[in-house]
């Protein structure tokens, strides 16, 4: 970027902050300037421009606070990109893909837009690819394919992570390249993610883009498009991409709060009424692609959502169910009662991801959800202590076995 | 692998074994599994060659007492 003084004598727009909220500052005094037009205060914050209003525009600072009242403020002609490079893999990155531990600077053979539209119909493909998580209950129940897009949810403290990190190392040993963003996590846990990556020895396959819980609002709201830019990246270069954005409903704060912030008319649960919007739109750019040489390349999304107390009918929950391919859902109950992961196969959705079952597969799948159904209609009768028929306990010790075979740790092989 | 333990599970394999036996041989079969290159490759082109599951059960139970001794001697 160049200097306050050369973008002043380049557009010859002073602009001034007139008021300020946090992160958002509004600025008169620049009247050509575009939506999203980055711009750069004589302090040295760079903001985004977010709302044009009559003689006035808003400003997201990518700082805790916007610079004070009465500083001036130059249009920069840019939008927001990150640099991109295939040096990226094995680092951990902010949401401007800048390494957060910078040994050396990452050279940067090609720059993008953040905010792209998503590809058209006639670019993408019918899912055929099976994708491997490395979690039985998964692989076998809820199959899911290259380029499908499956939530993940449950309440806190669930596994959730655990599973997206299992199948992440899954991945990563079969050669994907895997993106991993830690939206609105606590550093620590990102740092715990970054050494288990490490001590697997996949971060060679993998870029960690790491918005933690105390940076502000605007970074955290771009984490997932950085991501996302990241993967479309990967993608373009013809390799197969996973993302795993944890979590989308932190996501959702964060832009709520910018929005509050904003003076925006509030919608439900106070959210923005563009937040549907803003999640499909980012979604959307997943999917599986036909590249230039005719090859399959999918850029395969797990985005996370949080629920509290179980409640699977919360606004951005329900809005990320209709937005994806289906969902996994991680029951408190379940993990309660030991069960690792805790997911609820029953509860659990995948729309596309049968379709890329062999018929092996298909027929593993079909004894077993029609065995593990009988298997708990059979375990509410031992609840009563009643005696049961040598049929009954045949089913009730394989069913034992089976969910035996299907509770993986963390550290399981 | 996972098609494989579910089948060798399904056709009467570990009928009388208890839950940490069982867990602990899953876990040796799948060590040997990714260490081996011999044992993988023909448990890949044994689920490969089956078209459902009853011919795998079948394949499986041909061989189970092979399979268990698998487990114990490695």
């Amino acid at each position: 970027m160049k200097t306050f003084t050369d973008y002043l004598n380049q557009f010859g727009e002073i602009g001034e902050i007139q008021e300020v909220s946090h992160s958002l500052g509004t600025a008169s005094g620049l009247p050509e300037i575009n939506y999203h037009e980055l711009v750069l205060a004589q302090s040295g914050e760079i903001g985004q421009v977010m709302t044009l209003k009559d003689q006035k525009v808003e400003i997201l600072f990518f700082s805790a606070q916007a610079p004070e009242i009465g500083t001036r403020v130059s249009r920069t002609g840019k939008f927001l990109e990150i640099g991109l490079d295939q040096k990226l893999l094995g680092q951990v990155v902010n949401a401007f893909a800048q390494p957060i531990m910078p040994d050396k600077p990452i050279p940067s053979s090609e720059f993008r837009s953040l905010f792209t539209l998503p590809a058209g119909i006639a670019s993408r493909k019918r899912i055929t690819r099976f994708l491997e998580t490395g979690v039985s209950v998964v692989d076998l129940l809820l199959p899911l394919g290259k380029g499908q897009r499956e939530l993940v949810l449950g309440d806190r403290k669930t596994g959730k992570t655990d599973f997206l990190l299992k199948t992440i190392e899954t991945q990563a040993n079969q050669g994907m390249i895997c993106i991993y963003a830690a939206i609105g996590k606590k550093m620590l846990d990102i740092k715990k993610v970054q050494e288990l990556f490490e001590k697997q020895g996949v971060m060679q396959h993998l870029v960690i883009v790491a918005a933690s819980s105390n940076e502000p609002a605007g970074l955290i709201y771009l984490a997932p498009y950085t991501a996302m830019t990241i993967a479309e990246y990967f993608k373009d270069l013809g390799h197969d991409v996973l993302i795993v954005l944890d979590d989308l409903t932190t996501h959702a704060r964060s832009y709520r709060e910018i929005s509050l912030l904003a003076r925006r008319f509030p919608g439900r649960n106070s959210y923005p009424a563009e937040i549907f919007f803003t999640h499909a739109q980012l979604l959307e750019r997943s999917g599986n692609f036909v590249s230039q040489n005719g090859k399959e390349v999918a850029i395969t999304c797990l985005p996370v959502a949080e629920t509290i107390e179980g409640d699977i009918v919360g606004y951005i929950q329900t809005n990320l169910m209709s937005m994806t391919d289906g969902h996994i859902y991680f029951d408190n109950d379940l993990f309660a009662n030991g069960r690792r992961p805790a997911i609820n196969p029953f509860l659990s959705v995948t729309r596309v991801g049968r379709q890329t079952q062999t018929s092996l597969m298909r027929d593993i799948n079909r004894e077993l959800t029609s065995f593990l159904l009988l298997y708990e209609k059979m375990q509410g009768y031992t609840h009563f202590g009643a005696e049961v028929t040598d049929s009954v306990l045949q089913t009730l010790r394989t069913g034992e076995r089976i969910i035996t075979f299907l509770n993986q740790t963390q550290e399981a092989p | 692998m996972q098609q494989f333990l579910f089948t060798l599970i399904w056709a009467g394999g570990w009928e009388k074994a208890t839950t940490s036996q069982l867990q602990a041989d899953i876990n040796r079969f799948i060590q040997l599994y990714t260490e081996d290159r011999k044992v993988q490759e023909q448990i890949n082109i044994l689920v490969a060659k089956s078209v459902s599951l009853n011919s795998l059960i079948g394949q499986v139970s041909r061989d189970m007492e092979l399979y268990k001794n698998l487990v114990k001697t490695k």
